[in-house]
C-alpha cells in the first residue's frame, strides 16, 4: 500500500499549487484526480474561456479596422475554429501541469478520492480500488456550475459554462441569466461574434459584488456594443420551443418574455464536496462549504481542505494561495492566515474589469472614512493612441492615513494593471509612495497615479 | 539669546504630555504661531504652537516621550544664532513613570548636537531632529505603519514584524499601541521567524484608552465593593430563536448572541429596577431606563460603546444599533453618546473558551455581567438527561447598591427570558 506525507483530491489550481509547494517543502506527495489535471480552471473555467475572449477581441478589432478603412471588410469568423483553439489551449494546459507533477516527483492518481480513516480510498479511472495512506489529506475538489431549480440543461439550447465552452456553432441570439463574470464573459463573446446577446440580472448591477460604480459603467459599455442588459429581472420561467427556448423574465411589476436560440445559465458556482465522505470523517460544512481556519484546517485533525470548496472566493488564484498555505501549515512553517482582501478580482470582457481590496461601499459599511479618486482613460494620451477610450480606475483611500484600501478599474487591458494596485496593498502603500512611483508615459497604468492623485485632490491631467 | 520651550499646560486636568510628533526640527526656522508639535494629552491629540520667534536649535523630547507640564521640552536660538553649547540633559524631567528603559532608549541621547555650530545650518542638527527617519531606515517597516507609528508616537525599533520578512505592518503598531508590550503580539503573530526584539524584550507606551481603562479599572476595584454571582443558564432556545430570526433575514440580518444578551439585560434591570442604580453620596440614584454597555476590544484598547434604552427598544432596534455603537468603537470614531451614559455592562467572552469569569464593575454603574461561551453539555429536563447549551453568566455587583438577594432576583429575572426568550420579541 502506498504511504504518503500528504495526499491531495484534486488538481486544480488549488490542489496542484499545494502539492507542488508540498514537495518543495521536501514531503512525500500524490495527487488523486477524477478528471484531467487543470480542474476547471485549465479545462472548463478561466483558461479556455479566455483563448475564447481574446478571439472575440481579435474580431472585434477586424471590425474597428474595416471602419477605419485598415482594411476592406472585416472577415467572417469561423466559430468551429474558435472552440477548436480553445479546446487546444486547454489540453496544453493539462499536460503542463502533469508534467510539473513529474518534475516534482509527486505521484499522479487518474480516479475519485473519498477520505478514510487515516487516507484516502481511491476509486480508479481505469476500475478498482486503492488505498492510499496519508498523514495529512488535502481537499480541493472544487465546485460545480448551479442550475436553477427546475431547469434540465440539454447541453444544446439551454447549457451553463461548462456545455458552452464545447459548443461548436454560434446561436443567432442568447439570453444569459446571471450578470456576474462568467454571464458578462459569455454576453460579450456571442455578441463580438455576431449572436444577439440580452443579460438577465437579478440585482440592480451587473458583477454584482464589486463596486457599483464599475457595473454600472460595464452596463453603458454593453449597451454601445448592442448588448441589452436586463437589471433588477428575475428570471420565471425557462421553456423550450422550436428550436429555441423562451424566457420569461418580471423586473418590478412588468413581465416580459424573451425568445433566443441559446439560454446560458450562468448564475454562480456551488463547492462540490460529492463523495469525499465529509460527514463520516467528522468533517463539518455548511450547505457543502467545508468549514476551516486561517490556515485551512478543517475540523478533523490532519485534513484541510482549500479553494472552491471553502470559498469565501470562487477564484483560482484564492484556491492556489490557500494552497500554499495548507502546505506551509502541514509542513510546520507558520504561514501568515489567508486574507481575502487581498485577492484581486478579474472580469476579461472588453472592457475588462478589475479590483482588489475594499470597494467604496465595504469601506463604510466597516466604518472607514474614506477620500474617494476616479480619473477616465479618456484622459490619457495612450489611451486615445489605442482606440480605447472607455472606463476609468477608482481609489478607494483611507482619509486619515491616505492608505491604499482598494483599487477599482475597468478599461482596456486594466487585469494587467491591477496586480500593481495589489502590491501596494501588500506593502500598505500610502497615496504618497503611489504618487512617488514614476509611471511610463504613455502608458495606461497611468491611471492608477492619477486616481490617486484625484483622491487627494492633485489630479493634473483632469 | 534662547528661549526655552515648555510643555504647556493644555486642559485642567493635564499632569504630563507626550510628543507625538515634531513639526519643526533643528535648525527650522520658527515664526508666532507655527505649529512646533503635536501632543497627547490626557484628553486629547493637541498641538503646540510657538510663542516665539527663531530657529530651532534643540529638541529635548523625542517623538513617543513624555514630559511634566513646564518641563522644557525644546530650545529655539535666535535668528542666526548660534545653537549654544547644551545644557547637561539631565534637567529634562522625563516621565518614565517605571524601571529604567531596555536598551533601545540608550543610543537616542548620543546623537545630539554638543558642538557649537557656525550658523544654523540644517546639517549637524538634522542629526538630532531624524531619529525617527534613522529607525526607519533601520527597521522594515510598511509606508503606512510608519504613518500609524509617527501618529500614536510609537517606536518602531521596539515592534516585531509579523509581515513578510518580518516586516512592521499597521496591525503590528496597532498591537504594540493597544498598550501591550511588542513581545505579546510576537508571539501571537503566526510568524516563522524569531522576534528578535521580542527576544530582548520591550517596552510599549500605553495608549490614552488603555490610560483611562488602568486608571478606572484600578479605583473600581479599591474602591467599589464587588461580590459575585452566579448562574448557568440553558441557551437552547435563545440559540434556536437566533438562527429562526437570522433565516428571516432583513431587520435581522446579522443578529448575535450578544444582541439577545443586551436586550435581555435592558428587560431585566427594567423588571428589577433597584439594579438599574447608582451610587450617589449617601443615596441611590435609580435610572429612568435600561442603557447597557458592551464591553468592546478595540486597537486602542477597551472601549465600552452603549446601547441607550434596551427595556423599551424592540430587538431589532437594539441589534442594529447595537452592532452601529460597536462597529463605530472599534473603528475608533464613536458618536456623541456612544460611550456616555450606560447604566448596566454585558462583558462577553463567548467566542473564545472561556467557561466562566468575572469582571470589574465599571463605576459608577452598580453591576456588570460576565458572559461565558456557550457549553454543550447533559443537562436534565422532564427528568431525562438531554443535550443541552449552557452558559455560566456572572454578576459582579457593587454591594454598597446591591445585596446578593437582589443578585439572585435579577438572574432569575434574566435566565426566565433567555431559557423563553420569546418574550424578548413579542
Amino acid at each position: 500500500m502506498a504511504s504518503y506525507d500528504v495526499v491531495v483530491i484534486g488538481a486544480g489550481p488549488g490542489g496542484y499549487v499545494a502539492a507542488i509547494r508540498v514537495a518543495q517543502l521536501g514531503l512525500h506527495t500524490a495527487v488523486v484526480e477524477a478528471d484531467r489535471a487543470g480542474g476547471v480552471c485549465g479545462n472548463w473555467g478561466c483558461i479556455p474561456s479566455k483563448a475564447i475572449l481574446h478571439d472575440a477581441a481579435l474580431a472585434a478589432d477586424l471590425r474597428a479596422a474595416a471602419k477605419q478603412q485598415l482594411i476592406a471588410e472585416a472577415p467572417a469568423v469561423d466559430f468551429g475554429r474558435v472552440i477548436d483553439r480553445s479546446r487546444g489551449v486547454a489540453d496544453r494546459q493539462a499536460k503542463g501541469v502533469e508534467a510539473l507533477f513529474k518534475k516534482n516527483k509527486i505521484d499522479f492518481h487518474h480516479g475519485r478520492g473519498r477520505l478514510v480513516p487515516h487516507g484516502v480510498m481511491v476509486a480508479k479511472a481505469a476500475g478498482g480500488e486503492e488505498r492510499l495512506e496519508a498523514r495529512n489529506v488535502i481537499l480541493a475538489t472544487g465546485s460545480a456550475e448551479r442550475v436553477l431549480p427546475g431547469l434540465t440543461i440539454d447541453g444544446d439550447v439551454i447549457c451553463t459554462s461548462r456545455e458552452a465552452l464545447e459548443r461548436r456553432t454560434l446561436p443567432a441570439s442568447v439570453v444569459v441569466i446571471g450578470g456576474g463574470a462568467v454571464g458578462v464573459e459569455f454576453a460579450y463573446a456571442y455578441r463580438s461574434f455576431g449572436a444577439a446577446v440580452t443579460v438577465v440580472e437579478m440585482a440592480e448591477q451587473i458583477l454584482p459584488g464589486m463596486d457599483a460604480d464599475l457595473g454600472k459603467e460595464l452596463a453603458r459599455q454593453f449597451g454601445r456594443q448592442g448588448i441589452e442588459v436586463l437589471v433588477g429581472h428575475r428570471v420565471e420561467s425557462v421553456v423550450r420551443s422550436g428550436d429555441g427556448a423562451q424566457v420569461t423574465v418580471r423586473g418590478g411589476d412588468a413581465g416580459r418574455t424573451l425568445e433566443a436560440h441559446m439560454v446560458l445559465v450562468a448564475v454562480g458556482r456551488g463547492a462540490d464536496p460529492s463523495g469525499l465522505g465529509l460527514d463520516a470523517a467528522g468533517i463539518r460544512s455548511v450547505r457543502g462549504r467545508v468549514e476551516v481556519d486561517g490556515t485551512m484546517r478543517t475540523s478533523a485533525p490532519g485534513v484541510y481542505a482549500i479553494g472552491d470548496l471553502v470559498g469565501p472566493l470562487l477564484l483560482a488564484h484564492a484556491a492556489s494561495e490557500q494552497g500554499v498555505i495548507a502546505a506551509e501549515a502541514i509542513a510546520g512553517a507558520h504561514p501568515r492566515p489567508f486574507d481575502p482582501d487581498g485577492v484581486p478580482m478579474c472580469v476579461y470582457c472588453e472592457p475588462e474589469v478589475a479590483a482588489v481590496g475594499l470597494s467604496e461601499a465595504e469601506a463604510k459599511r466597516r466604518g472607514l472614512e474614506v477620500k474617494i479618486g476616479t480619473f477616465p482613460f479618456r484622459a490619457l494620451g495612450k489611451a486615445m493612441a489605442v482606440g480605447h477610450l472607455e472606463g476609468f480606475v477608482k481609489v478607494v483611500l483611507d482619509a486619515r492615513y491616505e492608505a491604499v484600501l482598494g483599487v477599482h478599474m475597468i478599461g482596456h487591458g486594466v487585469t494587467e494593471l491591477i496586480a500593481a494596485a495589489g502590491l501596494a496593498r501588500t506593502l500598505e502603500a500610502t497615496a504618497d509612495d503611489v504618487i512617488a512611483t514614476s509611471h511610463a508615459h504613455p502608458t495606461l497604468s497611468e491611471a492608477l497615479r492619477e486616481a490617486t492623485l484625484a483622491a487627494v485632490g492633485r489630479a493634473v491631467n483632469i | 539669546m534662547a528661549t526655552d520651550v515648555l510643555m504647556p499646560k493644555l486642559s485642567d486636568t493635564m499632569e504630563e504630555g507626550k510628543i507625538l510628533k515634531w513639526h519643526k526640527h533643528p535648525g527650522d526656522v520658527v515664526k508666532q504661531g507655527d505649529i512646533l508639535a503635536e501632543v497627547e494629552t490626557d484628553k486629547a491629540n493637541m498641538d503646540i504652537e510657538s510663542f516665539d520667534e527663531g530657529v530651532v536649535a534643540e529638541l529635548r523630547v523625542g517623538e513617543g516621550e513624555s514630559a511634566p507640564v513646564g518641563a522644557v521640552i525644546a530650545v529655539l536660538g535666535a535668528a542666526g544664532e548660534a545653537a549654544k553649547p547644551q545644557a547637561p540633559k539631565l534637567e529634562v524631567a522625563r516621565v518614565a513613570p517605571s524601571a529604567p528603559r531596555p536598551v533601545a532608549a540608550a543610543p537616542k541621547a548620543a546623537p545630539a548636537p554638543s558642538k557649537p555650530a557656525p550658523t544654523p545650518a540644517p546639517a549637524p542638527p538634522k542629526a538630532a531632529a531624524t531619529r525617527p527617519a534613522a529607525v526607519a531606515d533601520r527597521v522594515k517597516a510598511s509606508p503606512l505603519a510608519k504613518k500609524v507609528a509617527a501618529e500614536r508616537g510609537v517606536d518602531l525599533a521596539r515592534v516585531a514584524g509579523s509581515g513578510p520578512g518580518g516586516r512592521i505592518l499597521r496591525e503590528d503598531i496597532e498591537a504594540a499601541g493597544g498598550g501591550q508590550t511588542a513581545a505579546a503580539p510576537a508571539a501571537a503573530a503566526p510568524t516563522a521567524r524569531p522576534a528578535t526584539a521580542a527576544q530582548a524584550g520591550t517596552r510599549v507606551e500605553l495608549s490614552r484608552t488603555r490610560k483611562t481603562t488602568a486608571k478606572r479599572m484600578a479605583e473600581s476595584k479599591r474602591d467599589v465593593p464587588h461580590f459575585y454571582a452566579s448562574a448557568d443558564i440553558d441557551m437552547d432556545e435563545a440559540v434556536r430563536l437566533r438562527e429562526g430570526l437570522v433565516a428571516l433575514g432583513a431587520e435581522f440580518e446579522g443578529l448575535t448572541v450578544t444582541h439577545i444578551l443586551v436586550k435581555a439585560c435592558g428587560v431585566a434591570l427594567a423588571r428589577v429596577p433597584e439594579m438599574n442604580a447608582s451610587l450617589d453620596g449617601d443615596g441611590v440614584v435609580r435610572h429612568a431606563q435600561a442603557n447597557v454597555g458592551i464591553a468592546t476590544a478595540t486597537d486602542e484598547g477597551l472601549l465600552v460603546p452603549v446601547v441607550h434604552g434596551c427595556d423599551a427598544a424592540p430587538l431589532a432596534a437594539v441589534a442594529q444599533e447595537a452592532r452601529a455603537v460597536v462597529e463605530r468603537a472599534r473603528a475608533g470614531k464613536p458618536a456623541g453618546e456612544d460611550l456616555s451614559g450606560a447604566t448596566f455592562t454585558v462583558s462577553n467572552l463567548g467566542m473564545f473558551p472561556v467557561s466562566h469569569f468575572a469582571a470589574v464593575i465599571n463605576p459608577p454603574q452598580a453591576a456588570i455581567l460576565a458572559v461565558g461561551t456557550i457549553r454543550e453539555v447533559p443537562v436534565v429536563r422532564a427528568g431525562a438527561v438531554v443535550p443541552g447549551r449552557l452558559m455560566t453568566v456572572t454578576l459582579s455587583c457593587d454591594h454598597r447598591v446591591v445585596d446578593g438577594a437582589l443578585a439572585g432576583r435579577f438572574l432569575r429575572e434574566l435566565k426566565a427570558l433567555l431559557e423563553q426568550p420569546l418574550a424578548l420579541v413579542v
